[in-house]
Formats: C-alpha cells, structure tokens, sequence
C-alpha cells in the first residue's frame, strides 16, 4: 500500500495537496530492482515515469556502440523518465537507465497519468508546472556544466 | 618587530600531481629552520604566501591540518608566472612561505555541531585540512556527523584520490562525491552537479554548519539549497580567496567595503557576507 507520506517524499510531488495525492495512489506502481538491472535503454518506448524511494540510478548515454557515459545519477526524491509524459509520435527515452544500488521505485504509466490529468486539470497543470522547474533547473545546471567551471 | 613580509625559507620535501590535466600539484614543504616550524602554527581555514625567488609570491590555502606535525601542504593551480614556476620545482628545491594568514574556520562555534562540508574543483584544498583535523582521534568527539560533498569535472579531476576513497570506507562520515560526467564503467559515486547532490544528500540543518569552497556559479546554485534545507545565514560559513596579494590587508587589492579578505577574512559567514557590497 502507498502511503501519503512516502509520495510526499518525491520532490516531483512535494506542491501537491492531500487530495492530489490520494488521487494518484490508485495508479502508482512499486517496483523493485536490483544493482546492474536496467530499467530501460535509450530507445525503448517510455511508458513510466519513475522516482526513487531508495537506491541509486545512473543515466547513461553511449559516446560511441557500447562505450556508455554516465550523465547524472539519480537518488532518493527525484525523478526520471520524463519521456513517458511528453506527448510525441513515439514516446521513447533517450538515455539507458542503470541500477547503481539495490533500488526501490514509484512508476506511473503516462498514459494513465494524462488520463488523471484530463480529468483533474488543476493537479495536471501543478504536476505539469513542477515537471517544467525540475526541466529548467536541469537545463541550467547542463548549461554550467558546459562552462567547465571547476577549471 | 619582524618583518611581515619576510618568508620562511622551506624545502619542497615531495610532489604529487593531484589531476589527469596535470595543473594541479600538491608540495609536501619542511621548514629549513626548525624554530620556524614553532613560529607557524596555523588553523584550519587559513593561507599562506608561497614565494619563489625572481617571480613573486602568491597567497595559497593551506591543505594541511594542524593535526599533521612537521610539514605544510599546499596544493597549487598552475595559472600564472608563481604557480607555473612552482610547477617546475622538485623535490629538494627551496621556496618562501610566509603566514599563517587570515582567519579560520570558526572552530569554537561549531565545536558540538554537525558539520557539512561542500566544496568543487580544486577549491577543496583547506577544506582537505579542515577534515583532516575533525577526524583526528583527538578531536573526533568534539564534532556531530559530519558529510562531504564534493564534486569536480570528472573522476580525474578529483584531488586527494586515495583519501576520499579511504573516508568513504569510514562509518564516521557521510561521503557525497561527484563529477559532471563519467565513462568509467567502475565509477561507484555520483554523477550531477554539487548542489543537486546536496539537495539529494538533505544534510539536516538542526545544529549543523555548512562550510562552503567552490566557484562562484557552484555557491550560487547551493545557496538556496542549503537555505531550503533550513540552515540560517550565520551558519553558512564561505572562504573567499580571490583577488589577495599581500595577505596582510595592506596593498588593498581584496577590499570588500569595509572588510579586507586578506585580513579579515578568507573566512567569512553568509550573514556577514550579506552585509557587504556584492563584489565578491
């Protein structure tokens, strides 16, 4: 059973009310993977958006055939997977996923998620928001790392 | 009266290449006097000026902690006409170093806290010395949980390699370590940006001091960070190093409004800071 508490705990969800939440535990998924699983590979089509309860995830982009790159590890409280939400043709995730540590998820499909949305436009518009300040935040913080600034 | 700006003349007793970019060394120095060795007794936090004959002198956090008897550690960026001189200095050549300078880390106040320490690049040089001292068997006790975060370029860019593998091992502190990116199928820390790992990591503020090393850009994202995290101005604790000549607060070069970071600082608290023009 998902607790109140335990989504709370999501970053991605923290601006959410009670209410929103209670809504959204009918459809959240546990899920439980072990280090070296991937949960999925660039290319695969993106059915869920995850966030992590515990454990370590790796985002890896390969540089050139099976040399992959790690670009961001993801910890407890944030979120991965946002391909699942983004309404193209094809929805597919661009990196591979890579369990670090034994880890523990929440998974929504994003189709169920756009279904909530349609119906609760107020929770859609909030998610949707804070999905936008996660993606801008991540978006300065690629743009600084391109300034190399530890040089 | 001495003279302040007379160095102790000191033997380079190692060097070590810290990075893969080979700019960053790390000179292992003993006083060529013994009685200076007595004279210099410094704390975590503060400089010195390293000085090499014909080129000039340049102020330099030192790495070493007051714990660590007989020598000095400074770690040095090679930039400029000092530090690429120093660069080509090997064991057993002789520089100046005058200091200790400015002040410390406020040792006194967080004595019973808990202590965060966040630093980047190779901003992570007292930071080093400030770890050092708090896990001396001596001094252990007298401090809470302590957690690191520390976050460079990539893997090879990370000073005092062995050491941070060596802390991570131990069950008395919190090891967060970073880079932007990695291609080491082996790399077994984290990958993203220091302030997204200290959002991640969510030391608590509750009777916890944040010290805080790294460029400015870095600061700036982790600020607000820390600030959500619950931790107040006057427990944010920065070192500013740039802009120091003389060390002594006498050629003018670091003046913020009223304070000289020479002098006054490098040591200074967010609240302080606050009050100060924004030209640091």
């Amino acid at each position: 059973m998902v607790e109140l508490d335990d989504l709370k705990a999501i970053i991605l969800l923290s601006h959410l009310t009670d209410p929103m939440l209670e809504k959204l535990v009918d459809i959240t998924l546990t899920m439980e993977h072990s280090a070296g699983d991937y949960i999925f590979r660039d290319g695969d089509y993106a059915r869920y958006l995850y966030a992590i309860i515990e454990g370590k995830v790796g985002l890896e982009l390969e540089k050139t055939a099976n040399v992959p790159v790690m670009m961001d590890t993801i910890g407890r409280g944030r979120t991965f997977g946002f391909s699942a939400l983004v309404d193209t043709e094809q929805k597919k995730y661009t990196t591979h996923a890579r369990v670090l540590a034994d880890t523990k998820l929440f998974a929504w499909e994003g189709t169920e998620l756009e279904m909530l949305f349609y119906q609760h436009y107020e929770m859609g518009f909030l998610f949707m928001k804070r999905i936008a300040k996660i993606a801008k935040t991540r978006l300065q913080i690629r743009n600084v790392q391109f300034l190399d600034i530890y040089g | 009266m001495e003279n302040p700006y007379l160095p102790y003349p000191a033997r380079i007793d190692s060097v070590v290449t810290e990075t893969e970019d080979r700019n960053l060394k790390t000179f292992k120095l003993v006083f060529l006097n013994s009685e200076d060795r007595g004279k210099f007794i410094h704390r975590a936090g503060q400089f010195a000026e390293l000085s090499v004959a014909g080129k000039g002198e340049i102020p330099i956090g030192i790495a070493s902690s007051p714990t660590e008897q007989g020598y000095l550690l400074f770690t040095v960026n090679q930039v400029g006409v000092v530090t690429g001189a120093l660069h080509q200095m090997e064991a057993g050549d002789t520089i100046g170093v005058r200091g200790p300078l400015g002040n410390w880390y406020p040792w006194e106040r967080m004595e019973g806290k808990n202590v965060v320490i966040i630093g980047g690049g190779f901003a992570f040089t007292t930071l080093r010395a400030s770890i050092i001292y708090m896990l001396h068997p001596e001094n252990r006790s007298r401090f809470g949980d302590i957690t690191v975060i520390y976050g460079a370029r990539t893997p090879g860019m990370l000073l005092y390699k062995d050491e941070l593998a060596a802390w991570n091992e131990r069950d008395d502190i919190r090891m967060h370590i970073t880079v932007d990116a990695a291609d080491d199928p082996d790399w077994k820390y984290n990958v993203g940006f220091v302030p997204t790992i200290t959002q991640e990591a969510a030391p608590s503020a509750k009777e916890a001091y944040a010290l805080i090393c790294g460029p400015p850009i870095m600061i700036k994202f982790t600020l607000p960070i820390l600030s959500e995290l619950g931790f107040p101005p006057e427990r944010i604790i920065m070192s500013l190093e740039m802009r120091m000549k003389c060390g002594i607060g006498m050629c003018g070069r670091c003046n913020i409004g009223t304070e000289y970071v020479c002098k006054d600082g490098p040591v200074f608290d967010l609240a302080h800071m606050s009050r100060l023009p924004n030209e640091y």
